[in-house]
């Protein structure tokens, strides 16, 4: 009770305004905190295994921090990127091109950069048609599955092929008959046959589950548009976060580097940690399958990053040029021979 | 000179009669009326009264310019619109993310390069199509509707019964179902909006229907008129303002499921309209040209109301005077 109370309209344009600027300005982040976003899949195995074994606070330890880590699940690329400049997150994870997408986007302003790569696998584009042996066989009565069309990795993958088939100019050709479709709804669409789904870019661990159909065969390979082995998934954040965040960041590397060793000393106990971690339904044999496929290497080492940032600027996707693939990645990720 | 003495003497009389009247106003006002009943009101004399000249110069005065601007209603509209933009601009600025927040002029440009390119017009006019498709097989299909409600017992309680359940249901939820029905294809967009005009609008008829009054349809009886053509030559010319209210409402909420189900559905048969334009440069995170797409959809919806249903009640309601 005292002159407050005298003039309402006084004390309510203070709280609005107290309001406003304690909205606006952003909030002051101590160092020792993460939080981390990941999709579902066998592509974010070093994130269930950093998970699992609480990798970033181990590493946290020795660098005398305590980090407080915030898991998130979220689903797709957009979404993602959204997060990650709202500011609701610290590091997430995609696809090379949706990271590629926002490297462009926000360069000169928030620097958006890559960490370090998830591991390299392969993306098969599957069909059920047996008369569909290259992607020239395609019409316009087919429809091929993707989780992301137009934007995401399989698409982009597939217009870099279909560019370099047909002429920059018609990359966006097979957009058209893109459907987007979450990767389980794809496979049982291909699966069953008798829908439109005539075709499904597929991912781990999906992939594996249509070949095991005797209809199914493999159409493509990313590994073959890109001239061999290649980065699937990377983490990326922030310029803010990793600048304002040296030690929370470092730990956060060294776990991912750990990480890797882990999977690659013990891959049937990293192929169990995935089971565990994201309460999966496959059976342990395929799972173990899939993490000793000599094709897929779960490595922090980016490999063949600057063939997209090269093409995607080629047909126009991506306005700024890369001159390498460190143009794209935070310094700490320099070290290994990465491309 | 006889008559002149007789009329002195009424006056005597007279003068006599209410003094002795003024006196015995003392009295009781019982006795006042047999009084009055026998006298004539005062007589006075005639006289004219002389008029001021006139001198005020002109009844009609011109009011100063920018006064007559701001009467005229679409300038006030423009100026609260300019301002808007203003506060959008500022705030932008302020903001400094323009993937978050683009400027409005950032926005205006996306928008300009999208007519020029053509690319937003296509995608306007491939989103118009379907929407006119859905819109038209609606109307008819609440006209059907409603004129069986009129007629017959089960057609109201169908009527009834069948928007009351429907109505509620956002015809977004229905789109997972469509798409297992009817496909990847024009035809489950059509359906979800089909179901988004036909409640609202066969309502909306409905009650007009019950609001025409009993002199017209007896009217109409006078002439015969029974069925079909009762309906159309007299309950849809009288109901015609709830009709309107109906069609307007069954568009806006069929231009709003169509955007929403083309974010949800992407591209059909490779071809996507506005709403798939708005998805992808979200997912390509064109911020610009996203917000350059919802201004296309205000813009879509203004031209509608203005140029459209405002002229049609021009021409029909507001010139038979049944609305104001």
């Amino acid at each position: 009770m005292g002159t407050s109370f005298k003039r309402p309209a006084l004390t309510a344009l203070a709280a609005t305004l107290g309001l406003f600027g304690a909205l606006l300005s952003s909030g002051a982040h101590a160092e020792g905190k993460i939080s981390i976003a990941q999709q579902f899949g066998i592509g974010y195995l070093i994130l269930d295994v950093v998970q699992q074994q609480k990798l970033i606070e181990k590493h946290g330890k020795e660098q005398g921090l305590d980090i407080k880590v915030d898991w998130n699940s979220i689903s797709g690329a957009t979404a993602m990127n959204e997060a990650l400049l709202a500011g609701a997150l610290d590091v997430v994870s995609a696809g090379v091109p949706p990271m590629l997408t926002i490297w462009d986007r926000t360069k000169g302003k928030q620097n958006v950069k890559a960490i370090a790569s998830l591991g390299s696998m392969p993306n098969y584009l599957l069909s059920n048609k047996p008369d569909v042996k290259t992607i020239k066989d395609f019409t316009d009565k087919d429809r091929i599955a993707v989780p992301a069309a137009g934007v995401g990795f399989q698409s982009r993958t597939l217009q870099i092929e279909t560019a370099k088939l047909f002429g920059n100019d018609n990359y966006k050709k097979f957009d058209n008959i893109s459907v987007s479709l979450p990767h389980p709804d794809a496979t049982s669409a291909l699966i069953a046959g008798g829908s439109e789904i005539s075709a499904h870019f597929s991912s781990p661990p999906f992939q594996y589950q249509e070949l095991e159909n005797p209809n199914v065969h493999k159409v493509l390979s990313s590994y073959d548009v890109l001239g061999g082995q290649a980065t699937f998934n990377v983490l990326y954040t922030t310029q803010k976060f990793h600048d304002e965040n040296p030690k929370t960041y470092k730990a956060f590397y060294d776990a991912l580097a750990e990480a890797e060793k882990i999977i690659k000393a013990d891959k049937n106990a990293a192929a169990k940690t995935y089971i565990e971690v994201e309460k999966s339904k496959l059976p342990l044999p395929l799972v173990e399958k899939i993490v000793n496929d000599p094709e897929i290497d779960f490595t922090v080492v980016p490999q063949r990053t600057f063939i997209y940032a090269e093409k995607l600027h080629e047909i126009g996707v991506l306005k700024n040029k890369a001159d390498s693939w460190k143009d794209f990645f935070f310094e700490e990720a320099h070290g290994g021979a990465g491309s | 000179m006889l008559a002149k003495a007789s009329h002195l003497t009424l006056q005597w009389w007279m003068t006599l009669r209410l003094r002795q009247q003024a006196g015995s106003h003392r009295g009781s006002a019982l006795t006042q009326r047999d009084n009055t009943m026998s006298l004539s009101p005062p007589i006075r004399e005639e006289y004219e009264v002389e008029l001021a000249p006139f001198t005020q110069e002109d009844l009609a005065r011109e009011t100063p310019l920018l006064q007559r601007i701001w009467q005229q209603s679409w300038v006030r509209k423009t100026v609260i619109l300019i301002a808007l933009a203003l506060i959008w601009e500022i705030a932008a600025r302020i903001q400094g993310n323009d993937l978050l927040l683009p400027s409005f002029i950032d926005t205006a440009k996306a928008f300009i390069d999208g007519i020029v390119t053509g690319e937003l017009l296509a995608k306007v006019w491939i989103s118009l199509t379907v929407l006119v498709k859905g819109y038209l097989i609606g109307i008819v299909l609440a006209f059907g509707m409603t004129t069986l409600a009129v007629s017959t017992q089960l057609g109201r309680d169908l009527l009834g019964t069948l928007t009351s359940m429907l109505n509620p249901l956002p015809a977004i939820a229905l789109l997972p179902l469509s798409l297992l029905w009817f496909g990847l294809g024009e035809n489950s967009l059509i359906f979800v909006l089909v179901h988004s005009v036909l409640w609202a609008l066969a309502l909306n008829t409905y009650a007009g229907f019950l609001g025409v009054s009993e002199t017209q349809r007896m009217a109409g009886r006078n002439y015969g008129l029974k069925g079909i053509r009762f309906v159309w030559y007299i309950l849809i010319p009288a109901a015609l303002p709830s009709i309107l209210a109906g069609l307007k409402i069954g568009w806006a909420f069929a231009w709003r499921t169509l955007i929403a189900a083309e974010l949800v559905f992407g591209a059909s048969s490779g071809k996507g309209g506005l709403g798939w334009y708005i998805f992808q440069n979200r997912n390509e995170l064109y911020t610009d040209k996203v917000f350059a797409g919802l201004a296309a959809v205000i813009i879509i919806g203004l031209m509608v109301e203005n140029l459209l249903f405002s002229n049609v009640e021009r021409l029909t309601v507001k010139r038979w005077g049944m609305q104001r």
